[in-house]
């Protein structure tokens, strides 16, 4: 059985437990919705000593389907007061899976101000180290300090400063397996401040000397199904733009259709998108020595991210995302990749998410705070942040607060979560899924970009994305997204399952994965507090048209309330 | 009975679609559009909004704004001339029924060897299909922006001819109510009296068409009860909603089943006197309902229901299309149509006209022929009511 590490930070004990049975069948947003349920007072204050912070492992992890190894970071998320899973990619889950650990949970809050590393040796053995020369470093020179420390075979899951200081749009940053830095990112929620709150700088990991071997129930049957699962997943050619460009592809679809963000969601067609979009980004990969087509994690074979050079051919930045170009790029009027990827690195480094920075930065500019398009400027309000002054401790906790303290009526967020890089007006049901999902305004939640609806008509919507979220639940429970997308179906799923873990499976049945954990999401927010009122858009999207389209958000409360009835 | 049912002009339709025109035009594949539109058109500052609106979205823009009430067939060779020297891929015709006419005549020329009146009715000449063409009334009544026909004034036999089939046909209709608001109450009246009679002509033509003669009641009944208050009060966008709907949905209907009687004594008098369109129609309408209703008095029947007339179930056909017509009339008063009359057209004039509406291409699809003398006598009892 995988082993769960328990470590109290004010007793400084770590306790090692098998994972429970009930648990066995449950990874990533799924065991993270199930352990809040089970350990965590849904109305306790998220930077508090009752708040856990969860960190574990795919369902999926240690075993060899592509792209398997996806960490889960989870807690009371500080930034919504509801429940939070973010996910990432990178090299820690791969590094825990080869110690058969699944999950380490963080409790309690320590006594004094010292900050500690929490350290898994060779041999597995989890220790908290004293990290005073740590503490105070950003997620670039930590992860350099610590391979001085400990080697370069290590994977590191830390935060920056930003979570130091509590800040409630602070991220964990992973190592990422192509370039070795720290620029994957469990985003969403402001769950760095919650391993801030407890005092851990870092997870430090180091390589297994003996790799656990994954038990398959029936290898033979795994075996079989996971082949053509690998046949599925490079042979889609629906998916070799993820590969060939990576996510930045996906500027061009929404910037042709006004879901693209602009101007703090205006609602317009952004006239600068060909400046950000999918051609100018290889453009600039290829003039600067970048690279598309790179893996985060060992034993892909999408490989969407990429290493993004500056103008010297210096790295910059890596896994540059449609997100970041959209919120920190388009959202804020800023036409030049190279401001948005030193935006982006400025991010991973202090530890920060750039979908709520994006959508900070833009509220500011809509405040007049800095102009439209200024790139030098954005990045000058995270230098704000990071000296901590006034206007830098507003600006980092998140938009909704930014927005109220420079009294902004246009703030897009949801649960107090920003919105990613989809214009709700224009993309309904991707629209619905914000409005819904447990986690706030969330794409990962269900994106409804690929549904075949007209995305600007109100039909189908609701219904869309209740299907939807509980199968990116489910993706987000066992593996990376896209590897799901690529290949996930009712004849790969099922056999999947029942090779790995045995017992007999159907779609539905891998479905109601993903179908329980939102179910248990939602009790868990309306325990804390969250009712029907809190599961809407802001106003301005019922009552302003979107320019490039005519269209308000207009499905109706009422189908909005039944989208996760299930 | 084999009909044909030929609606085939998809529609964006409701209050602030006109702000999707840039989207549509680009999904549809455009990157430079003519767009044609007329003086009224520019000084309601609707044109801009949509250039401006596709411009935003990435289109390159080119100007025709020089259409003209019963476009002259000179007008559309030499607007089709600078389309293709501009080498356009698109048309949005924005304004009401001449400018979407100008729209689709352009349309033809910009894949077909000029002039236009090669493609008039009864020409022979073939056309090859046309490039996009998106359109978006300014008025709700000619239904034009779904109908298959570019009607053009040739100047060479002073008459109004025919363009007709998918060449000119929208690729798109965007039917925006709130492109209405503006309009004056005069036009709202003769335009919505348009949309009337298409819908009570294509319900009582020998169409015989079920699909239209559903679209057609319910345009009837949303005529009767919103006309006067879009004439009233223009800004009452409940009333524009429901008369755009009507139109277009008149439009449909008359697609297949056709105008008839009405419609020709419209284009005639309408040659003559430089009368509107939409009230040359209006006050033909009356009449023409009387004289076919012994020729198809369940369909009069229906439009007394649509109209929301109580009259006894076993009135005899020709009391029956006198009360329908006289409820017609009523309706013309209300919303201030005035007769021939009041347009001081000489009486006796009207003796010089039934050869030219026995002519007219509409007067084939009548329920039932009529000869000169009952023309006039139409006629006559457009003259004054």
């Amino acid at each position: 059985m995988a082993k769960v590490y328990r470590v109290n930070v004010k007793t400084k004990a770590i306790g090692q437990e098998e994972i429970k049975e009930e648990y066995r069948l449950l990874g990533g947003r799924s065991l993270i919705s199930k352990v809040l349920t089970d350990e965590v007072d849904p109305t306790c204050d998220p930077l508090g000593a009752g708040n856990k912070l969860i960190i574990c492992t795919s369902l999926f992890a240690g075993t060899t389907v592509p792209a398997a190894h996806r960490l889960s970071v989870g807690g009371k998320s500080p930034l919504t007061g509801g429940i939070k899973e973010a996910n990432s990619g990178g090299t820690a889950a791969t590094y825990l899976a080869r110690h058969n650990i699944k999950m380490i949970i963080l409790e309690d809050l320590p006594v004094g101000d010292d900050w500690q590393l929490l350290k898994i040796g060779k041999d597995g053995t989890p220790e908290l180290v004293p990290a005073a020369d740590c503490a105070g470093l950003n997620n670039y020179a930590l992860v350099e300090k610590l391979k001085e420390r400990y080697g370069e075979a290590i994977s590191v899951i830390s935060i920056g400063t930003a979570g130091e200081m509590q800040y409630r749009n602070s991220t964990l940053q992973i190592i990422d397996a192509a370039t070795g830095y720290p620029s994957r990112a469990a985003a969403r929620g402001g769950l760095g401040s919650v391993m801030g709150s407890k005092k851990i700088k870092a997870v430090v990991i180091e390589k297994s000397a003996s790799p656990h071997t994954f038990q398959y129930a029936d290898k033979e049957r795994y075996e079989a199904v996971r082949k053509k699962f690998v046949d599925i997943t490079i042979n889609n050619e629906g998916m070799t733009w993820l590969r060939e460009i990576g996510t930045p592809a996906i500027t061009d679809i929404t910037g042709s259709t006004a879901i693209l963000p602009f101007r703090n969601f205006s609602g317009r067609f952004n006239d600068k998108v060909g400046s950000i979009g999918a051609e100018e980004f290889l453009a600039k990969l290829k003039a600067n020595g970048g690279k598309s087509g790179e893996p985060c994690q060992t034993g892909c074979v999408i490989h969407c991210s990429n290493r993004y050079n500056d103008a010297n051919g210096e790295y910059l930045t890596s896994g540059l995302e449609y997100e970041t170009i959209a919120l920190c790029g388009s959202n804020c009027d800023i036409a030049d990749l190279d401001a948005i990827a030193r935006i982006d690195r400025l991010c991973d480094d202090f530890g920060i998410d750039t979908i709520e920075t994006g959508v900070t930065i833009g509220v500011c500019m809509e405040a007049g705070k800095i102009p439209w398009g200024d790139g030098e400027a954005a990045a000058g309000l995270i230098e704000e942040m990071k000296a901590g002054s006034e206007l830098g401790k507003i600006l980092g906790q998140g938009a909704l607060a930014t927005g109220r303290a420079l009294g902004v009526k246009r703030i897009p967020t949801v649960k107090g979560q920003a919105m990613a890089g989809y214009e709700p007006r224009n993309l309904k049901g991707t629209g619905v899924t914000y409005a819904t999902s447990p986690m706030g305004a969330d794409h990962t939640a269900g994106l409804t970009l690929e549904a075949p609806l007209d995305p600007l008509s109100p039909l189908g919507q609701a219904a869309v994305s209740s299907m939807l979220q509980p199968m990116f639940a489910t993706a987000d429970s066992l593996m990376c997204l896209f590897a799901w997308f690529s290949a996930a179906s009712p004849e790969t799923m099922p056999e999947l399952m029942a090779g790995i873990y045995g017992g007999e499976w159907d779609f539905n049945k891998v479905i109601d994965v993903g179908r329980q954990s939102v179910l248990r999401e939602k009790a868990f927010n309306t325990a804390a507090g969250f009712t029907a009122e809190d599961d809407r858009l802001p106003e301005f999207f019922l009552t302003e048209r979107s320019p490039a389209t005519g269209a308000v958000f207009d499905i109706k409360p009422l189908e909005i309330d039944g989208v996760l009835d299930y | 009975m084999i009909v044909n049912f030929n609606r085939t002009v998809p529609v964006l339709f409701g209050p602030g679609a006109a702000l999707r025109t840039g989207l549509k035009v680009k999904q549809l594949g455009v990157k430079k559009v003519l767009c044609v539109y007329d003086q009224g058109v520019k000084s309601a500052g609707i044109a801009d909004k949509i250039v401006d609106n596709l411009k935003a979205a990435g289109i390159q823009v080119v100007i025709y704004d020089g259409v003209e009430v019963d476009p002259p067939d000179t007008n559309i060779n030499n607007a089709a001339e600078m389309a293709n020297t501009e080498n356009v891929d698109g048309i949005v015709g924005v304004g009401g029924g001449s400018t979407m006419d100008t729209a689709k005549a352009i349309n033809v020329l910009l894949t077909n060897p000029p002039p236009i009146s090669r493609y008039y009715v009864g020409s022979g000449n073939e056309m090859k299909p046309g490039k996009v063409l998106v359109l978006l009334p300014t008025t709700a009544g000619t239904g034009s922006e779904v109908t298959p026909i570019s009607v053009v004034s040739d100047t060479a036999t002073h008459s109004k001819k025919g363009v007709i089939g998918p060449t000119a046909t929208a690729t798109l209709a965007i039917v925006d109510p709130e492109l209405l608001v503006e309009l004056p109450p005069k036009i709202t009246a003769a335009t919505g009296m348009d949309a009337f009679s298409h819908a009570v002509e294509a319900l009582t033509s020998e169409g015989m068409n079920p699909m239209s003669d559903v679209l057609a009641e319910k345009a009837v009944e949303l005529i009767t009860q919103n006309l006067l208050k879009a004439v009233k009060d223009g800004s009452d966008l409940n009333a524009r909603t429901n008369m755009s709907f009507a139109s277009l949905i008149a439009g449909f209907a008359f697609t297949d089943s056709l105008t008839h009687w009405g419609h020709a004594i419209a284009h005639t008098i309408g040659a003559q006197f430089h009368i509107p369109h939409g009230v040359g129609c209006a006050v033909a309408l009356p009449a023409v309902v009387e004289y076919v209703a012994d020729a198809v008095p369940e369909k009069v029947w229906r439009v007394a229901l649509a109209m929301g007339l109580s009259l006894p179930e076993d009135m005899p056909p020709l009391e029956l299309g006198a009360a329908v017509a006289e409820a017609i009339r009523n309706l013309n008063r209300d919303v201030g149509i005035p007769s021939l009359k009041e347009f001081k057209v000489e009486e006796a004039s009207l003796e010089q006209l039934p050869g030219a509406v026995l002519a007219d291409d509409c007067a084939m699809f009548g329920p039932k022929r009529a000869s000169a003398g009952q023309v006039l006598s139409m006629l006559k009892k457009a003259y004054e009511y």
